[in-house]
């Protein structure tokens, strides 16, 4: 009986260390993008090329991205004009590489909403939390398919404003967790 | 497959009365509690490990153990600056595990193997990701015979669940807890 006990535990540590071993070769991973940006609250757009592919854990695992379990944003708002203003987000893909992209003229057709009806009202500031903006993100499986290429623009929108006065995004970070096996 | 599993697990509540008909203390359930340490995973830590068993002996080494766990794993850390405040996931799981050792009224040290086969649903309220399939676990365990009706039942397993996108999520339990053993005196 010991010796069958004894083989049973070697198979078992054989079993387990296969187990653990799996553990090592995938994850779950947070990446974060950064960005700042200055546009007019009275219908203007900013635009600012986001890359997730220079990440290093996306570079690791890029071949063997299963999944985007979540996408947050964060980032503070100023809405400097005299009226309240409504902000929104859109992402849309992108083959250009992020360091010799240029600004569009227009928001690409294809690009979905992530974040709309964001009122910020006139003359004050809004800070939006990661935990906040999860309740305001839209389709979320338009979402990952733009967001796991890896490449895409962010297009912030606002409408409702007034004149030229400038709203301001300041704090701003993109924070997208995926899945990969490898 | 998962209605497999839970097939598989009603039947063997439904073999105890026959299994206890054939004499002796084989039959009995345990409770557990401690802690789930996620793997490689940046947006969940450590959390607890709460389940319930039914164990049944097969033969003279074998233990059947259908089971039911909550796990519910803790808020992420803050991760290049940023403050997630959201909980952390939870982890549902049912299935049906065999240790090999540990048997139901064995008295002293008992070390024994476990693995086992289950039905692990991830649901994380704060970002909506779900999943749920068919996932494994294994591990070592150390039994301790009180006396012919409880025993002490200290249990690490490393559990692997795969995801419906792809990829797992994994986690290292350390639990402890109290097996009843019905029909011993």
């Amino acid at each position: 009986m010991k010796k069958l006990y004894a083989k049973l535990g070697v198979i078992g540590l054989v079993l387990t260390g296969l187990v653990v071993a799996g553990c090592l070769t995938s994850g779950t991973f947070v990446i974060v993008k950064d960005f700042s940006v200055t546009f007019t609250a009275d219908g203007g757009f900013y635009w600012c090329p986001i890359d997730m592919t220079t990440d290093p854990d996306w570079e690791d695992h890029q071949q063997d991205i299963d999944d985007l379990d979540a996408l947050g944003l964060e980032f503070t708002i100023q809405n400097t004009s005299d009226v309240a203003s409504t902000f929104a987000i859109r992402f849309a893909t992108s083959t250009v590489p992020a360091e010799t992209a240029t600004p569009p003229t227009e928001i690409p057709s294809g690009a979905v909403t992530v974040l709309s009806g964001l009122t910020v009202a006139a003359n004050s500031t809004r800070n939006v939390s990661y935990a906040e903006s999860l309740g305001m993100i839209g389709d979320i499986a338009a979402i990952k398919a733009v967001v796991l290429t890896g490449r895409f623009d962010y297009f912030g929108t606002s409408s409702g404003g007034s004149g030229d006065d400038p709203f301001i995004i300041t704090k701003g970070k993109v924070i997208v967790t995926i899945s990969a096996s490898s | 497959m998962k209605k497999g599993l839970a097939v598989g697990c009603l039947l063997a509540l439904l073999m105890a009365p026959s299994v206890m008909a054939q004499g002796g203390p084989r039959l009995g359930a345990g409770a557990y509690f401690g802690l789930s340490f996620p793997i490689l995973q940046d947006d969940q830590k450590s959390g607890t490990d709460f389940g319930l068993k039914a164990r049944f002996g097969l033969g003279s080494i074998v233990v059947l153990e259908p089971y039911l766990s909550f796990v519910k794993w803790g808020g992420p850390d803050p991760v290049d600056v940023v403050v997630m405040d959201i909980d952390g996931s939870k982890v549902t799981s049912f299935g049906l595990e065999a240790s090999l050792g540990n048997f139901p009224g064995q008295m002293g040290v008992a070390p024994y193997f476990v693995a086992g086969v289950g039905s692990y649903k991830v649901k994380n309220e704060a970002t909506g990701y779900e999943s749920s399939k068919l996932g494994f676990s294994a591990g070592l365990g150390l039994g301790i015979g009180l006396s012919p009706m409880f025993s002490l039942d200290f249990r690490g397993k490393a559990i692997v669940s795969p995801q419906e996108e792809g990829g797992s999520k994994k986690a290292i339990g350390a639990t402890g807890g109290i097996n009843f053993t019905f029909g011993a005196r």
